[in-house]
């Protein structure tokens, strides 16, 4: 009998204890109440890892939770995004997406998730406008002479981009179909090495961030050029570098580091943690990392996060469309 | 100059600076030792601690690790045939067979020696020399990454075991693996059958644990059960005798060698550390005077991937520190460390920065004795492992092959690529394939293929381009000069 005691009292608080994890998830809790988890679709030790991690570097101050970074690289973001589809919509599960994840993959395959109705666009902490560089020693000097040249030699001039379907790729195309220029195209694995094989002179134009691979140094120097620079307005770290506009190419292209939610987080969350990261990107600590990474922050949330990725997705889609891109 | 150069050596020598370094090196060994666990893993992990110390405490403490976990992945290569960090795979080849002779600790104390010689060769290249190495690395196109990789493959093509046509179909079936994922030119999916993990190509890491740790695991658990839970048959020996002076001189040159191949390839960005290693290997086994015990327990096999494997450690730093262009994995992690601490690499880095990088440089070479010392302390309790009973030692290998392969890329489908490797990689060694060839071709073949389109893009289709540029010209004449020698001289491997 007292065995047939024991399996009682067992099953007896094994089934007290589900009560109580089903109080623990409930909404009686205050949101977070445990450790935010951010999901990286990129690698360790790029731009993007850095910038998440500077984030977590202070964010338990104003979360009052630890944030745990997840690298998790791999298949183009798809395996990263799909994790944060299935995860549980609670809030504690979030992803530090950037753009091509959203805005070009999905037009070039099938990615299996809708990027503008499956997630919930939470916070853009920092942005990286891309540049187009060239050694300083080509023939041509800016972005009008490159253009003539490109004209004059077609299928010469050679640009070499982080990959097919990357960012840098669709900034080249838009290029080519806004000048009618024919330049080469050379796809690398990654923008390290395509930067590398440009300042080696294998190939002639390349894309290049402001803050990295001493690009500033360099174009102090005299050793490279910046064609143009894919933002609105100039930047003040070059300020006399034009923008593609100026150049006459209609094209916006940033790294974005934007905090994603999966669909149907709570919004009175999503607002919390819109709180909680406006007032970080004021933390001193969090500005002189991302100053040391030559970076600032750039807030942006609410539904003007939204729109600009819906503007972007449209534009990229309409740029491959133009080539003959379909999805497969 | 001088008095930065003195400045610097004098900041960098702090009780609390070695300290930090001790601990790096402490970590590094640790975590290389846990298959799966890898270096890059390591320095990821520590980054954000290193952002609230100052740099010369920070660096210096995540170079630590870099340069343990190095060494640290040779030894469960050496004890249970699992390559602790990808480049050991080299080291699994003899360190293995050396263990199960009941030599662990020798082989372990040789890993020891060669990476610590070949990391301080590396490191005095990085410091005398990372100007000039810099602007050599530079200097290699697509074109001359392909020439590169066509002499490593010819020196490499030794490596095939006993049979030479078992070794071509293992190098097959690499090149097979490699090409999975997307095609790097086109975007178009290779050999993905609509799973999305195949998508990126099957990884490192996964591939290795499923075909040597999971396939030894499997091969071990063939035997009678009661064999399993006694004592292994060499555990008398408890992890064997310490290595003879002899021993380390007779493959002195072997080290000097793989140190000058794991630097030269290691700073030349986008190549790594398994190549550099496998390269080294295959130039010692070309060079042996008995080649034949490569691949069954030679010293100079574990000399030779050990040394060019550590060799990397100091010159994939080389393009990182000059040019601002990560040489590797952890050298790309190590380069974000300095960016974060305000140490932006590149050209300008040493007249901006020089106490603080005289003060790393310093901290980077007194690492080697450190780990030497450490490596030496720690040599007996690794080497008893042998001693323990199968019965407990396999689960726990597993166990260590499920959480490697799932926190590569926090990815469960690399957990079962791994277990398909590994049954994949029993049946290959059951029927006497060679693993190595196919390890080789899946790391080579898809750089190697990717370059050679790259350089033909740039050419607009002109295959003469291979012969017009000069570095190029000349890995591709040095990789013909090995194939007719190693013709001329007949193989001294003979088959069984």
């Amino acid at each position: 009998m007292s065995k047939l005691k024991f399996v009682l009292v067992v099953v007896l608080a094994l089934s007290l204890s589900t009560i109580f994890m089903g109080l623990s998830d409930s909404h009686a809790r205050k949101f977070p109440w445990k450790p935010i988890k951010v999901i990286v679709p990129l690698g360790a030790g790029g731009s993007h890892d850095l910038n998440t991690r500077a984030v977590a570097a202070v964010a338990y101050d104003y979360l009052g939770q630890p944030m745990i970074v997840q690298l998790m690289p791999g298949a183009g973001g798809k395996i990263a995004m799909h994790a944060l589809k299935k995860a549980k919509n609670d809030g504690h599960t979030l992803l530090m997406s950037s753009a091509s994840h959203l805005t070009i993959g999905p037009h070039v395959r099938n990615m299996g998730y809708d990027p503008l109705n499956d997630f919930e666009f939470v916070f853009m902490f920092t942005k990286a406008d891309y540049m187009m560089a060239a050694l300083a020693s080509q023939p041509w000097k800016g972005f009008k002479q490159f253009i003539a040249a490109a004209k004059k030699n077609p299928n010469k001039i050679s640009y070499g981009s982080s990959g097919i379907y990357g960012t840098g790729h669709l900034m080249l195309l838009k290029i080519m179909a806004d000048t009618g220029a024919k330049i080469k195209h050379i796809p690398f694995k990654g923008g390290g090495p395509a930067y590398r094989a440009g300042l080696g002179g294998h190939i002639d134009t390349f894309g290049a961030l402001p803050a990295t691979g001493g690009t500033l140094g360099r174009y102090k120097r005299g050793q490279v050029q910046i064609l143009g620079v894919c933002s609105k307005k100039r930047i003040k770290m070059f300020p006399k570098v034009p923008t593609m506009i100026e150049n006459g190419v209609d094209f916006v292209l940033a790294s974005k580091r934007t905090i994603i939610a999966p669909k149907g987080t709570p919004q009175d969350r999503i607002d919390f943690l819109v709180g909680a990261f406006k007032k970080l990107v004021k933390n001193k600590t969090y500005k002189k990392l991302l100053k040391k990474m030559g970076e600032k922050p750039s807030p942006l949330y609410g539904p003007a996060l939204k729109a600009d990725f819906v503007a972007e997705h449209a534009a990229f889609g309409k740029i491959l469309a133009s080539i003959g891109v379909k999805k497969k | 100059m001088l008095d930065q150069i003195i400045e610097g050596i004098m900041m960098a020598l702090t009780w609390k600076a070695i300290l930090f370094v001790a601990i790096g090196v402490f970590a590094g060994i640790t975590v290389g030792a846990i298959p799966g666990l890898t270096g890059v893993m390591a320095t990821a992990i520590l980054v954000p601690f290193s952002f609230f110390m100052p740099p010369e405490l920070g660096i210096p403490f995540l170079l630590g690790v870099h340069k343990g976990a190095l060494f640290g992945g040779s030894i469960p290569a050496i004890l249970v045939n699992t390559p602790g960090t990808p480049p050991a795979a080299a080291t699994c080849l003899d360190g293995y067979p050396l263990a199960q002779k009941g030599e662990a600790k020798s082989a372990i104390q040789m890993s020891l020696y060669s990476s610590t010689l070949g990391d301080t060769f590396s490191d005095i290249a990085l410091i005398v020399a990372a100007i000039p190495l810099a602007a050599l690395a530079l200097k290699f196109g697509p074109a001359d990454f392909f020439g590169l990789l066509v002499m490593g493959l010819t020196v490499i093509s030794s490596v095939t075991g006993s049979s030479v046509p078992k070794g071509i179909i293992s190098a097959l079936i690499g090149l097979l693996i490699g090409a999975v994922g997307f095609d790097a030119v086109t975007g178009a999916e290779r050999f993905t059958f609509g799973f999305d993990t195949l998508q990126g190509g099957i990884g490192l890491v996964p591939l290795l644990i499923g075909l040597f740790a999971i396939s030894e695991v499997l091969i071990q658990v063939e035997k009678k059960l009661h064999l399993l839970s006694e004592k292994p048959t060499t555990a008398h020996l408890k992890g064997g005798r310490p290595l003879k002076m002899q021993e380390l001189k007779d493959s002195g040159r072997t080290i000097l060698r793989s140190s000058i191949i794991g630097t030269i390839v290691g700073a030349i960005p986008g190549t790594g550390s398994s190549i550099a290693t496998f390269i080294g290997y295959g130039a010692a086994q070309r060079a042996s005077k008995k080649p034949e015990e490569f691949g069954k327990g030679s010293y100079e096999g574990v000399a030779a991937a050990e040394a060019a494997n550590s060799a990397v450690a100091g010159a994939d730093l080389i393009p990182t520190l000059t040019l601002g262009i990560p040489g590797g994995g952890t050298a790309a992690i190590l380069m974000g460390a300095f960016i974060a601490q305000g140490l932006r690499p590149g050209p300008s880095l040493f007249e901006e920065n020089a106490v603080t990088m005289y003060a790393i440089f310093t901290l980077l070479l007194i690492g080697n004795p450190i780990m030497l010392i450490q490596g030496w302390l720690l040599t007996d309790l690794f080497a008893a492992v042998v001693t323990i009973r199968q019965a407990i030692l396999i689960p726990c290998i597993l166990l260590f092959c499920v959480i490697g392969g799932y926190i590569y890329h926090n990815n469960l489908g690399d957990v079962e690529l791994a277990l398909i490797a590994g049954i994949f990689g029993y049946v290959f060694r059951k029927l006497k394939f060679p693993l190595a060839p196919l390890v080789i071709a899946y790391i080579i073949t898809p750089m190697a293929e990717r370059s050679f389109k790259q350089a033909l893009l740039i050419s607009g289709g002109d295959y003469t381009v291979f012969f017009t540029k000069p570095i190029s010209l000349f890995f591709i004449l040095l990789a013909a000069v090995i194939l007719i020698l190693s013709v001329w001289k007949q193989p001294k491997v003979s088959g069984e």
